[in-house]
C-alpha cells in the first residue's frame, strides 16, 4: 500500500504530512495534477484485465490511499496553437474530471471522494444538511434578488453578517497591499442601493452573538474541536489566527453535536471535513460552514498539545471505518508537528508558487 | 477608480497586513493558516481552505 497525495510537494501541508507518513515507514507519492509535463500527465487504460490509471509516474494500485489535499488546476500546453487553446483547456478541464471521478471507482481508499467534496463544497447544501442532521443553524438567505435582501434585511430580529460563496483577494494599484473577503457585519449604509446587490450574489445571515468560534476537525467515525478565543472579538478569526492572536484549545464536543456531524458525515459522503462553528453565552453550537479541504496543522502549531497531525495520519492509513479509539492507538507511531519543525525537511521545502493566473485574485486598475 | 459599483464583498473586505500579504505572494509555506489554493474559472480544483 502506498499513500498517494494529489497535491504538491511543497504544499504547506503536504511537506510535513509527506515527511511524518515517510519517517512512520510508509510510502508516500504526489501527484500534483493534470498538465502537459511528463510529471503530470495521466493515463486510464480499459481493458479485459481491468482498469489501470497512472498519475505522472505512479500507479494506482489496489489497496491505495488517495489524499485529495489540493490538486492544481489542469494546465493545457503553453504552445497550443491560440485557436486551439479553448479546445485544449476544455479536454484537460473533462480528462481531468474523469481521472478524479474514476478514482472512486477503483479499489482504493479515496479521501475525500471527489463526488462528495464537490458536492458539498456548496453552501447551501451545507446548511440545509447540517439543519437536517439536528445542527443549529442560523437563518439565512443565498441571493442576487434586492427584493428579497432587502425583505430579510427588514424581518430580521438581529444584526446580519454578509459573506461571500468563496474567498476573493483584490490586489491594490501599488501592487503591495491587499484586501480579502471576509465575513462582515451588513449595516443599512451598504444597501444604498438596489444595483449593489445584484454586483455579486451573497450569503445574508444573522450574526451568531458568539462567545467564541470553535473549528473541529472530522476525522471519519471520530470529531476533535478546539475553540478559538480571539481578544480582539473579530466576527472572522481567521485574519486574526493567521497572526497568532487567537488563542487555541481543546474543547470537548458535546455529545449532540457530534452526533450531527457525523449523520452530516454519512449524508454527504465526506469522512474529512473542517467544520467552524460560533457558540454563544447558553452554550449552544452554531454552523456555520464546513471546509472538505481545510487545513489543520495550524491548529497544531497553536497548541501543540493537540496533535492533529497524528490523529490525521492515523485516519489517513487505518482502514476506512476506524473507530475513534482506533485512530488514537495508532497515532502514536507518528512523528508530532514539533518533531517537523525540529527536523531538517522543515528547511529544504522550496517556496509555493503563488498562481498568476488564479480565479481568486483581481488587480484593482 | 469608481466606487459607487463596487460589490458588497469588496466593501466588506478586510485590509491585509504587510506580513498576512506576504502569504498571498507565495512567500508563507507551511503555516500559512488560511492559504487559497489554485482555483480553475469554474472552481473545479479547488476543494477550499481554512
Amino acid at each position: 500500500m502506498k499513500v498517494v497525495i494529489l497535491a504538491e510537494e511543497n504544499d504547506n501541508h503536504t511537506a510535513p504530512l509527506k515527511w511524518a507518513l515517510e519517517q512512520a515507514g510508509y510510502n508516500v507519492v504526489c501527484w500534483a495534477g493534470m498538465g502537459w509535463s511528463p510529471e503530470k500527465q495521466a493515463s486510464i487504460s480499459f481493458s479485459d484485465d481491468g482498469t489501470r490509471m497512472t498519475l505522472g509516474p505512479h500507479t494506482v494500485e489496489p489497496g491505495d490511499v488517495v489524499w485529495i489535499r489540493r490538486p492544481q488546476r489542469p494546465r493545457s500546453h503553453p504552445e497550443v496553437s491560440p485557436a486551439d487553446k479553448k479546445f485544449s483547456d476544455e479536454e484537460y478541464r473533462w480528462f481531468f474530471h474523469a481521472v478524479m471521478y474514476m478514482l472512486e471507482t477503483l479499489p482504493v481508499r479515496v479521501v475525500n471522494r471527489y463526488s462528495a467534496s464537490r458536492f458539498i463544497n456548496n453552501k447551501s447544501v451545507q446548511l440545509l444538511f447540517a439543519r437536517q442532521c439536528g445542527l443549529k443553524v442560523p437563518h439565512s438567505l443565498m441571493s442576487n434578488s434586492p427584493e428579497a435582501v432587502k425583505e430579510y434585511v427588514r424581518n430580521s430580529p438581529s444584526r446580519l453578517i454578509c459573506k461571500a460563496f468563496f474567498p476573493h483577494i483584490w490586489q491594490k494599484p501599488d501592487g503591495h497591499s491587499f484586501a480579502v473577503t471576509e465575513t462582515f457585519e451588513l449595516k443599512p449604509d451598504m444597501l444604498s442601493s438596489d444595483e449593489v446587490l445584484t454586483y455579486a450574489p451573497a450569503i445574508y445571515q444573522e450574526m451568531v452573538p458568539k462567545d467564541f468560534d470553535v473549528r473541529m476537525v472530522l476525522l471519519g467515525n471520530a470529531v476533535y474541536s478546539a475553540s478559538l478565543h480571539n481578544p480582539k472579538g473579530a466576527i472572522d478569526w481567521r485574519q486574526d489566527a493567521g497572526q497568532g492572536l487567537v488563542k487555541v484549545e481543546p474543547i470537548a464536543t458535546p455529545p449532540e453535536v457530534e452526533k450531527g456531524i457525523l449523520a452530516f458525515a454519512r449524508r454527504s459522503g465526506i469522512a474529512y471535513g473542517s467544520f467552524d462553528f460560533g457558540v454563544d453565552a447558553q452554550g449552544q453550537w452554531w454552523f456555520l460552514e464546513v471546509n472538505e479541504g481545510g487545513q489543520f496543522l495550524w491548529l497544531d502549531d497553536n497548541n501543540r498539545s493537540l496533535h492533529i497531525q497524528e490523529k490525521f495520519l492515523a485516519f489517513l492509513t487505518a482502514p476506512e471505518g476506524a473507530s475513534r479509539e482506533e485512530i488514537e492507538r495508532r497515532q502514536s507511531q507518528f512523528p508530532t508537528w514539533q518533531d517537523y519543525l525540529d527536523s531538517p525537511a522543515k528547511d529544504q521545502v522550496p517556496a509555493e508558487e503563488p498562481d498568476p493566473e488564479a480565479a481568486f485574485m483581481s488587480k484593482e486598475p | 477608480m469608481k466606487n459607487d459599483n463596487r460589490v458588497l464583498s469588496r466593501k466588506g473586505a478586510r485590509e491585509l497586513t504587510p506580513r498576512e500579504a506576504e502569504g498571498v505572494t507565495g512567500a508563507v509555506r507551511t503555516l500559512t493558516l488560511c492559504s487559497i489554493g489554485p482555483k480553475g474559472p469554474d472552481g473545479d480544483v479547488s476543494l477550499g481552505e481554512c
